[in-house]
């Protein structure tokens, strides 16, 4: 009888007892893909206002987040590589509102990189694996001096392959380059040009989530055809074509989309 | 009446002892099932992080993904992606997933321009316990043995 109890007792202490975890849960590979940014559809899309994600509090240390700019055939000094950088990111920084999120660190490399073909695809992987292998970063801006021409098209002053490439190749004199470049690097699309919209709204994983300008022609692809959506500010749309002036500024929908995105990898697994 | 006492107390007594040799015998059972099982590595993006792998692929419109290198990195951070049809895993000896990165190729240039291949490079862990990187796609797989990097 006692043996019997003691079997009854067993039984219900196992059932009584919580499934100890890991025990028949398979064990689960560690990621560093975060959760989706909720898709949009352009046409249906309800801009969100830049300030319903803003946080509500300053969190007490933010991760940090490195740029690092790479000189790729710079044929000035190295003052000039220096004061373009800064400009540069110093204004995606400011319009981005990335600070908000982490704690963003700027290097400029003490190598540079020499005997490039601007004219080719390889230029950004390259700036990519250079700087990987020179400097750990989160992000890497190929400045030159020199002219890019992607498939030829001299015009182009800076390209990347679009969300999450780790690096965009960029050419000197118009500040709001590297914050156009790096845009994409987030999800957004160019503004620009109705032909290289849908591509990119086609093949970006979340389609584009800063809408084409309702104002800008549909049945064009020439470039520089539309300023884009002006940003609340009244000034040009980063996203539309990059100019020499400064008045730039990331409008509503892509600025909200951007403090989607660096909301989303602040709280990236293991960042505090 | 004594003896009816004496059987009660009896059995609460074993019911008792069954109880705790359950609980204890239970949590020799998880010890055990924890000590094989390999510890999942850690991600910790945002941070400087030692003894990385610097991975570098070819994605197609229409073909399988090849991996064009995979190097040592002694000091890197990792790539942090907001997902993807593709899939990059490690895996142990035994094929067990221990990290994996969804990636998306993107086939355009920026400012216009579509491609049928692009690269992308990566960096994730130099997991120790890391036998294979797997890279699926929607066009197919490739198995890249990382023992030829150790």
């Amino acid at each position: 009888m006692l043996a019997v109890l003691l079997m009854a007792a067993f039984a219900l202490a196992r059932l009584l007892k919580e499934p100890p975890q890991g025990a028949s849960v398979p064990p689960v590979a560690a990621t560093a893909t975060l959760p989706v940014v909720a898709t949009t559809q352009p046409a249906q899309q309800t801009p969100v206002p830049a300030t319903a994600v803003a946080p509500t509090t300053t969190p007490p240390a933010l991760p940090q987040y490195i740029l690092a700019v790479v000189a790729v055939n710079w044929e000035g000094s190295r003052a000039s590589f220096e004061r373009e950088a800064q400009a540069q990111t110093d204004f995606f920084i400011e319009k981005s509102g990335i600070g908000r999120y982490f704690d963003v660190q700027v290097v400029y490399l003490e190598a540079g990189m020499e005997g490039q073909n601007l004219g080719m695809d390889t230029v950004l992987d390259d700036v990519i694996q250079f700087g990987l292998q020179n400097q750990p970063a989160d992000r890497y801006i190929g400045l030159t001096d020199g002219d890019l021409a992607p498939d030829g098209d001299r015009w182009v002053a800076g390209w990347t392959y679009g969300p999450d490439t780790l690096g965009v190749i960029i050419e000197n004199g118009g500040i709001s380059i590297a914050a156009h470049e790096l845009g994409h690097t987030y999800g957004l699309c160019d503004e620009y040009n109705y032909s290289f919209w849908v591509e990119q709204n086609a093949a970006f994983p979340q389609g584009c989530p800063n809408p084409y300008p309702q104002s800008c022609p549909r049945n064009t692809n020439q470039v520089g055809e539309c300023e884009g959506e002006p940003a609340q500010n009244g000034d040009s749309s980063i996203m539309a074509s990059a100019g020499p002036g400064t008045g730039y500024s990331f409008n509503r929908e892509s600025l909200a989309h951007l403090l989607r995105v660096f909301a989303l990898l602040s709280q990236a697994e293991g960042t505090q | 009446m004594k003896i009816r006492f004496a059987l009660q107390v009896q059995i609460l007594l074993s019911v008792i002892v069954a109880l705790l040799s359950g609980y204890l015998l239970e949590g020799v059972a998880v010890l055990a099932q924890t000590a094989v099982e390999p510890p999942a590595a850690t991600p910790q993006p945002f941070e400087t992080r030692l003894d990385m792998l610097l991975v570098k692929l070819r994605f197609f419109r229409s073909a399988a993904p090849e991996v064009v290198s995979v190097e040592p990195l002694a000091e890197g951070r990792l790539t942090v992606t907001q997902g993807g049809d593709c899939t990059i895993l490690l895996q142990d000896e035994q094929g067990r997933p221990v990290y994996t990165l969804a990636v998306a190729p993107i086939f355009v240039r920026t400012e216009g321009g579509t491609r049928e291949m692009v690269e992308r490079i990566l960096v994730i862990p130099n997991d120790a316990l890391a036998r294979w990187l797997v890279v699926s796609c929607l066009q197919g797989e490739v198995k890249y043995d990382l023992a030829n990097n150790r």
